[in-house]
């Protein structure tokens, strides 16, 4: 076990630096500089910006300073906003990341629950109300979802607050926008691996042996059939807890999501790999526990040992 | 006996308005409502540093917290504001401000040396300020920023406490009112020499102007207080002024509608009709210009016939009626209205907004001329846009129009905002739609864009007499000859038009009614809230 | 393959390898033409999946004729006639230039159903390959595979939709690869998951003993068996894609004006949600019923292909 961590840990950076280092080519070679502006600056100002950012720096200087900034766990100054990536990323995250975890709870417990009703009851009533359900989370997308949400709650019935980041009564709609998706995806995922786990001899085994339907869900089926929605729950969380765009300008959200498109926009260099590392970090540590959820969920998976043949 | 029922009509009173909220609370609001506006700039400001700051949302916060040597009133004229009075001298060139005694809001005095601290930080290289090109029209200003000079050597010089000596290196009559923006904003050297980052910590930030800081929630709002040091304290009602960050204008919107703004800055284009018949929106002068570059590098528009046809063969009045919206003027002009001729009327007043006319039966003929009769053979060309709605919905109009009126068939490119900027610099385009504010309230803000290798003429075109008329109104201390040099020059860029402007804007707003007193300026900032109040 | 697991009852160790001669399994499988046959037959009896198909047979008629129905073109304006209700002269109104809505959603559905399709299809090859070999492989293997998905996927997105659109020109072509590109990656994942699961089970030990080739067992034994959540996946993927192409065009990195997809007409409809609802209400319903008819036929597919429930 220690071995795989280790390895996994070494992959991990030889990915992270690999990340980087795409990123960086890439951004430098997309049209437009961060302070490429409608009213053009006289060349002395420019000159003087350049120096200041060191962006005159050859390209590989440019990319040592920031591995070895990176290696502080210093991700520089933004080159837009008068804040520090490190400042941006530590007050907007948080903000994401309590909505995201609302978010994913709802998404969880819902889509769990329709999902395994649907299997439980193949076929019937239940599978098709709660396939209906989902599916109509699939069909609106989380602009729509948010414009319409926004305007039924807030605009016409003024239940709700129309945006800005403050009580509960705040995040029940950017929640509700965020989870749509992910509700109806793990409804899915989970109506479609149950009804492939209720079909194994082991569960049929049990039925044989005359356990209650219930301990049979519980104890037998369930935990199985969530392995598809571990595999989901990596990425998920990663991209959910760090934010979605559209929901936080909608929803006028001060959180993270805003500064993934923003950077790339503004060519804001720091931000955009400042973002990137943490991100990617994130994405990686959310696979890397699912993949030791996995060996929990099912035993006979081994993902330290290399196979002999 | 009469001091108990006093004081029982008191406490009804406030239990009336403190439970019953609504019609007693509106009673009791009427005698006196609170003195707080909620506005919405649309935006996160990028910085709190005034000399650093570039664009209008950052303008408009910083105006409402400091206070340059003058500052704009209602009606666009330059009013004393840390300057109690100036004298010119007659060559144009050397400005002696006189300052009254002012403090800043930690009580420290503000002194000519504060601004020679300010102007030196603003050009310093080291700081790399993107606007210190504001300060180039003084001596040596340039040379310090461009490294090339010393900072004693610039022109900027405390005489006394109250007195301040600025030396041009040119007549430049815009000057003056540019002091009244942010890079020329004085700032607290104590404050700034201790903590570098005050402009970032509000409980550091020191101000000289009607509010100061107290809260900067990023991405939601900035609330500021009355600052009662302010010299002009006696004429600010407002208690407290919240500047709501919200960049979805849908939202503010909806946040408008649901009584939690007073006022936003932006009008969402698919309400405008409604809002308008119902005058709910507020319309102000914009001296900003819509317009479409022509590349003349190439063909087809490197034949002014071409260019011409082109531009007489849209409806201006359609577009802006039934496109754009918001009350825009149809421009055959360059030149903005709202910006001030040598007598003091209005420059495009004076010249006309009538350089050509829109004639499709004269614009085919120039077309037939060029080589293009009926639009036969016009190579394939496209309109470069950055993608925003409202652009690429003007532009598709006017492709309509082209291909209705011309037969030509134009396409439509969409790139993102730095991209486009990067086409438009490399002339790597057919026809770019631009737009173009002024940094201050003078006709060569717009003029000295198209001179030859100018750093925005973006179009590739030169021209001699142009130069040279441009050069003239530069060193020309009278204000008379200038403006003629200008009008001379606008009307050779109507000719030949490297440019085709389309529209003057606008600054629609949502204002509560009972929102008054905010100076809403005609560039630079959005609005000026220093006597503004609640009614 | 069914006959395999249903003869395989007994323990692994109960048998010998035989080398590479694997002959006698191969004779165990079923007939693959009759297991198509099946399939289709399944898929025909089941009520949802046949409205599904219906629907998207009618939509993509509709996507070819439409545009010639109503007299309108996509692009003509008529800046007299803008934000109508619909009626007589234009069935679903007209948008803020006058254009006749009709005619747009159905070239709209043009775009909107290509990008569904070409994604699903790009994902469904590169996410499963990838994604069976990973798991399959295991190991170092699968370690390397899994950190290449995830440096791929933590590349910002925009970044590199930019560059693509600076090199290869705003339009269709850049769109396809630059979605292509980032969501076969969920599928690799999925597939991925299930195959390490799915190996572990007596019947691939079997085959495996059986000298099946990895190729084989990878093909025939294992993808077939992850259908269900591949499926599910790719409903997933095709909404999530015609939206972000929808939000890419936004950002001008998508189809360009006068052209729209039904994400964009979408968005243009949000502006207008509080005085013109329909300029938001048929580009909606067309996205939903598409996502609705997708998902039953999904649903149904998975089904059929599922031989376990053969009665």
């Amino acid at each position: 076990m220690a071995r795989y961590v280790l390895r996994r840990i070494v992959t991990m950076s030889l990915a992270l630096w690999l990340i980087i280092t795409a990123t960086f080519v890439i951004m430098h070679s997309v049209p437009g500089g961060p302070f490429s502006s409608e009213k053009n600056a006289p060349p002395a100002v420019m000159q003087n910006l350049n120096a200041r950012y060191r962006l005159n720096d050859p390209y590989w200087k440019q990319y040592l300073d920031y591995l070895l900034n990176m290696a502080r766990l210093d991700l520089g100054p933004s080159f837009k906003y008068d804040r520090s990536v490190n400042e941006i990323i530590s007050q907007g995250f948080p903000v994401s990341a309590q909505l995201g975890a609302v978010a994913v709870s709802i998404a969880l417990g819902a889509g769990v629950i329709l999902g395994v009703a649907a299997a439980w009851k193949q076929n019937r009533w239940q599978d098709y109300t709660a396939m209906s359900l989902a599916a109509l989370g699939f069909s609106v997308p989380s602009f729509i979802l948010s414009g319409l949400l926004m305007y039924i709650f807030a605009y016409k019935l003024m239940w709700l607050p129309p945006a800005m980041w403050g009580g509960w009564q705040h995040a029940v709609m950017p929640a509700l926008a965020l989870s749509a998706l992910p509700t109806a995806f793990i409804a899915r995922l989970m109506r479609s691996s149950m009804l492939e786990v209720l079909q194994q001899d082991y569960i049929k085994t049990a039925r044989a042996k005359g356990l209650s339907p219930a301990a049979i869900l519980v104890n037998h089926a369930l935990k199985n059939a969530l392995m598809p929605v571990a595999t989901y729950l990596g990425p998920l969380v990663a991209a959910v807890f760090t934010g979605s765009f559209v929901v936080e300008t909608v929803f006028a959200i001060p959180g993270l999501g805003r500064y993934f498109v923003i950077s790339v926009l503004n060519r804001d260099y720091t931000l955009i790999l400042g973002l990137t590392v943490f991100y990617a970090v994130f994405l990686m540590l959310m696979n890397f526990i699912v993949d030791l959820v996995y060996m929990f969920l099912d035993p006979r998976i081994k993902l330290a040992d290399d196979r002999g043949d | 006996m009469r001091k108990i029922f006093l004081i029982l009509a008191a406490l009804l009173v406030i239990a009336l308005t403190g439970c019953g909220g609504g019609k007693a609370g509106e009673a009791a609001g009427k005698a006196k409502a609170p003195q707080v506006i909620r506005y919405n700039v649309c935006t996160e400001p990028e910085t709190l540093d005034p000399a650093k700051s570039t664009g209008q949302p950052e303008g408009t916060i910083l105006t409402n917290m400091f206070e340059g040597l003058v500052r704009y009133g209602p009606h666009n004229e330059i009013k004393p504001g840390i300057a109690r009075e100036w004298n010119i001298s007659p060559d144009g060139l050397v400005y002696t401000f006189k300052l009254r005694e002012a403090k800043w809001s930690n009580g420290d005095p503000v002194t000519a040396k504060d601004f020679v601290y300010s102007w030196l930080r603003a050009l310093d290289p080291q700081n790399a300020y993107e606007y210190a090109y504001q300060l180039f029209y003084v001596k040596g200003a340039e040379e310090y920023n461009s490294g090339k000079g010393r900072p004693e050597d610039v022109a900027v010089r405390a005489v006394d406490d109250l007195t301040l000596e600025v030396t041009l290196k040119a007549p430049a009559p815009q000057f003056l009112g540019l002091t009244a923006f942010p890079v020329l904003f004085p700032v607290n050297p104590g404050v700034d020499r201790e903590t570098r980052d005050w402009p970032k910590v509000m409980e550091k930030y020191v101000v000289n102007g009607p509010f100061k800081p107290v809260k900067w929630d990023h991405n939601q709002k900035i609330e500021l207080v009355k600052n009662e040091k302010y010299w002009d304290a006696q004429g600010v009602k407002l208690e407290k002024l919240e500047i709501y960050l919200i960049d979805n204008i849908d939202t503010g919107y909806n946040m408008y509608k649901a009584g939690q703004l007073d006022f936003q800055e932006e009008v969402p284009t698919q309400e405008m009709a409604r809002l308008k018949a119902a005058n709910e929106v507020k319309i102000f002068p914009d001296a900003s210009v819509y317009f479409y570059r022509f590349n003349v590098t190439k063909k087809p528009f490197n034949d002014p016939r071409v260019r011409r046809a082109f531009a007489m063969a849209i409806n201006r009045g359609e577009i802006v009626e039934k496109v754009a919206q918001a009350g825009q003027v149809p421009a055959y002009a360059f030149v903005p209205y709202g910006i001030p001729d040598a007598d003091g009327k209005d420059f495009r007043q004076n010249a006309g907004n009538q350089f050509f006319e829109e004639d499709v039966a004269e614009a085919k003929r120039l077309l037939a001329e060029a080589g293009y009769p009926e639009g036969k053979g016009f190579p394939r060309v496209s309109i470069l846009t950055n993608a925003h709605a409202g652009h690429q919905k003007v532009a598709q109009a006017i492709q309509q129009m082209w291909k209705q009126n011309l037969g030509v068939e134009v396409g439509i490119t969409v790139q993102d905002w730095k991209v486009y900027l990067d086409s438009q610099d490399n002339l790597n385009y057919d026809i770019c739609r631009s737009g173009w504010s002024p940094d201050y309230l003078d006709p060569m803000t717009f003029i000295d864009m198209f001179v030859t290798n100018g750093g925005n003429n973006d179009t590739g075109w030169s021209d001699k007499e142009y130069d040279a008329l441009v050069a003239r109104a530069n060193f020309t201390g009278g204000q008379k000859a200038r403006m003629e040099a200008m009008h001379q020059a606008e009307s050779i860029l109507m000719k030949e038009m490297p440019v085709m402007p389309i529209y003057f804007y606008t600054n629609p707003n949502l204002i509560k009614d009972n929102v008054k007193g905010v100076v809403i300026p005609p560039f630079a900032v959005y609005a000026d809230f220093k006597n503004a109040y609640v009614e | 393959m069914t006959g395999v697991i249903r003869v395989l009852e007994l323990r692994p160790e109960d048998f010998q390898a035989l080398g590479d001669k694997g002959g006698p399994a191969e004779g165990l499988s079923a007939d693959p033409l009759n297991y198509w046959r099946d399939v289709w037959r399944r898929l025909k009896a089941n009520r949802a999946a046949v409205f599904g198909l219906t629907v998207i047979a009618v939509l993509v008629f509709f996507a070819l004729a439409g545009p010639y129905l109503s007299g309108h073109t996509y692009d003509r304006q008529d800046l007299s006639m803008i934000n109508q209700p619909p009626g007589a002269g234009f069935w679903f109104g007209t948008d803020c230039l006058g254009r006749d809505l009709f005619t747009r959603i159905w070239y709209g559905a043009r775009i909107s159903l290509l990008i569904g399709f070409v994604t699903g299809a790009v994902c469904l090859v590169i996410g499963v390959l990838y994604g069976g070999i990973s798991g399959y492989a295991g190991g170092r293997v699968d370690d390397l595979m899994m950190r290449a998905v995830e440096v791929l996927g933590s590349i910002p997105f925009l970044l590199y939709v930019i560059l693509l659109m600076v090199l290869m020109g705003p339009g269709l072509k850049a769109v396809f690869i630059a979605l292509g590109a980032v969501y076969w990656l969920t599928v690799a994942r999925i597939v991925r998951g299930q195959v390490l699961a799915l190996k572990e089970q007596e019947y691939i030990l079997a085959a495996r003993v059986l000298g099946i080739s990895p190729w084989r067992i990878l093909t025939r034994h294992l993808i077939p068996n992850t259908m269900g959540p591949i499926l599910v996946t790719l409903t997933l993927i095709i909404p999530e894609a015609i939206f972000t192409e929808a939000w890419l065009s936004f950002l001008g990195l998508g189809v360009s004006v006068p052209k729209a997809s039904w994400g964009v007409l979408a968005s243009e409809g949000m502006e207008g949600l509080r005085n013109y609802p329909w300029q938001l209400f048929f580009p909606a319903f067309f996205i939903s019923l598409t996502m609705l008819a997708f998902n039953f036929v999904g649903d149904g597919i998975r089904d059929a292909l599922d031989p376990r429930l053969r009665r």
